[in-house]
């Protein structure tokens, strides 16, 4: 097992866009079961909650300033440093956090139809089983139910073939791994970008903002950044090929 | 990370760690945690379901034996003792029926939610997001070294996330038995048979969605 560090030895709830407490108190494995009606998200979610960030850095320790002129000189180190980060913020913001949400909202929605097409055949397997199992019994005690349980055996298969129609148009399950592997990509680059890692280690400005903006696109239309990890604008700069 | 000063890098390091690996810790644990609760309770109830089907069955065979065939009991007798037996039997039949179906359903369930072969896979991703916090910087390190420390700790910490995100995706798998049951389900569909009532002939099987109207390609 894990030993976590002491900093973070409490264990809290994930951030996640879904706000639904409604199945608290049901077992472990039924809490997982799909719904009819996905519970909607919450429409202010972000990856990083400003009040709460400006909370833990408040509460960050700073070394002790020896005189007046160092306290205003230190106050004014702070004020740049987060006004910078608070930037940032803002950029991702605008750009990527509205695409992440819409691409973790997709996920949800796909793999909450994808389960409910799945338990609802793994239902109407159980129900054949049943049927399968009471007709052995019926042609032995009660031949004249036979065809009534024979029948009920053709209309599962009927509900069964329909519903696999149905989900097999646009099947739910690639967009769902689409969707989610979207929105996880474009978490971490939401990270990367507030880290300043690569690609945006060397950027600055709007050209860093343009990448940012640039590189969450593809990410959304699906295509990985990291093969393509030169924009457009980078390509600009670059000297004719060849040159190596 | 050239341009950042201390104070921005110090104030980076705190919000990565509870916003992204500390959120991701929480995430992995929480996820690991109500996965081994969940496997173990649906493992519990197709335990339980086969042990209810074959206590039901033989029960049942014990009734028969002792009430039917070395008993005075016949089916339909209405004496009190053999109106019980009968009762009884039916409901242990029932349950023998029910009880393989609801199990076997269970372990569909549990072949759709992968939770055992999931839990290894966030089990792992939090033993190396442990890792990855290793290098987290310190105090005490000059702005160089810490530049260096905070930037593998990120990307540590990323590439993490990375990896499960991988291994996740490969995990997911539609189960067998459903992909049987719908087979022989369309199997029996495709065998009934319509009465001609002089409409338009099915061209047999299943129907294919057409949504856009335009005929087949190929005429055939």
């Amino acid at each position: 097992m894990v030993q976590p560090s002491k900093k973070t030895l409490k264990v809290g709830l994930p951030n996640s866009q879904s706000s639904n407490r409604s199945r608290d108190k049901w077992p472990a494995w039924a809490k997982q079961l799909p719904y009819f009606r996905l519970p909607p998200p919450k429409a202010d979610f972000t990856l990083i909650d400003r009040e709460e960030m400006r909370r833990l850095l408040s509460g960050m320790d700073s070394p002790e300033p020896d005189s007046r002129q160092a306290t205003v000189q230190q106050n004014q180190t702070d004020g740049a440093a987060l006004q910078a980060i608070e930037a940032d913020l803002e950029v991702l913001e605008r750009e990527l956090i509205p695409l992440f949400r819409e691409r973790d909202r997709e996920a949800k929605v796909q793999q909450n139809r994808y389960r409910l097409y799945q338990i609802s055949f793994i239902a109407l397997s159980a129900v054949a089983t049943i049927l399968g199992s009471l007709l052995a019994v019926a042609l032995n005690r009660n031949p004249p139910l036979v065809p009534v349980i024979a029948f009920g055996e053709t209309l599962v298969a009927l509900l069964a073939t329909f519903l696999a129609q149905i989900s097999g148009r646009e099947s739910p399950f690639p967009l769902w791994l689409a969707n989610r592997r979207a929105a996880e990509s474009l978490r971490r680059e939401y990270f990367r970008f507030l880290m300043h890692l690569p690609p945006y280690e060397a950027l600055d400005g709007y050209k860093r903002r343009i990448l940012l903006a640039e590189r969450a696109a593809l990410i959304n239309r699906g295509t990985a950044p990291d093969d393509k990890l030169t924009s457009t604008l980078n390509e600009a700069n670059q000297p004719a090929a060849g040159g190596d | 990370m050239a341009k950042l000063t201390r104070k921005q890098m110090e104030m980076l390091n705190s919000i990565f760690d509870k916003f992204a690996l500390g959120d991701q810790r929480n995430y992995y644990r929480f996820i690991v945690d109500s996965y081994k609760k969940a496997a173990a309770q649906v493992n519990f109830m197709r335990a339980f379901s086969s042990l209810l089907a074959g206590l039901s069955a033989a029960l049942a065979g014990l009734i028969v034996q002792s009430s039917y065939v070395t008993g005075n009991c016949t089916i339909g007798d209405p004496s009190s003792a053999c109106t019980t037996a009968d009762i009884l039997l039916f409901i242990l039949m029932l349950l023998a029926v029910l009880a393989p179906a609801i199990g076997g359903a269970l372990t569909t369930l549990a072949d759709l939610y992968q939770w055992d072969r999931l839990i290894t896979v966030y089990d792992d991703a939090l033993k190396n997001l442990a890792l990855a916090d290793a290098r987290s910087p310190d105090p005490e390190m000059d702005d160089t070294t810490y530049r260096a420390s905070l930037a593998a700790f990120s990307e540590g910490t990323l590439n993490v996330m990375f990896d499960e995100s991988g291994q996740w995706g490969q995990m997911i798998r539609t189960p067998k038995q459903i992909e049987d049951f719908l087979s022989s389900a369309q199997a029996r569909v495709g065998g009934i048979k319509i009465p001609d009532l002089g409409g338009p002939t099915p061209s047999g099987g299943t129907p294919s969605p057409n949504p856009t109207g335009n005929p087949p390609a190929g005429g055939d």
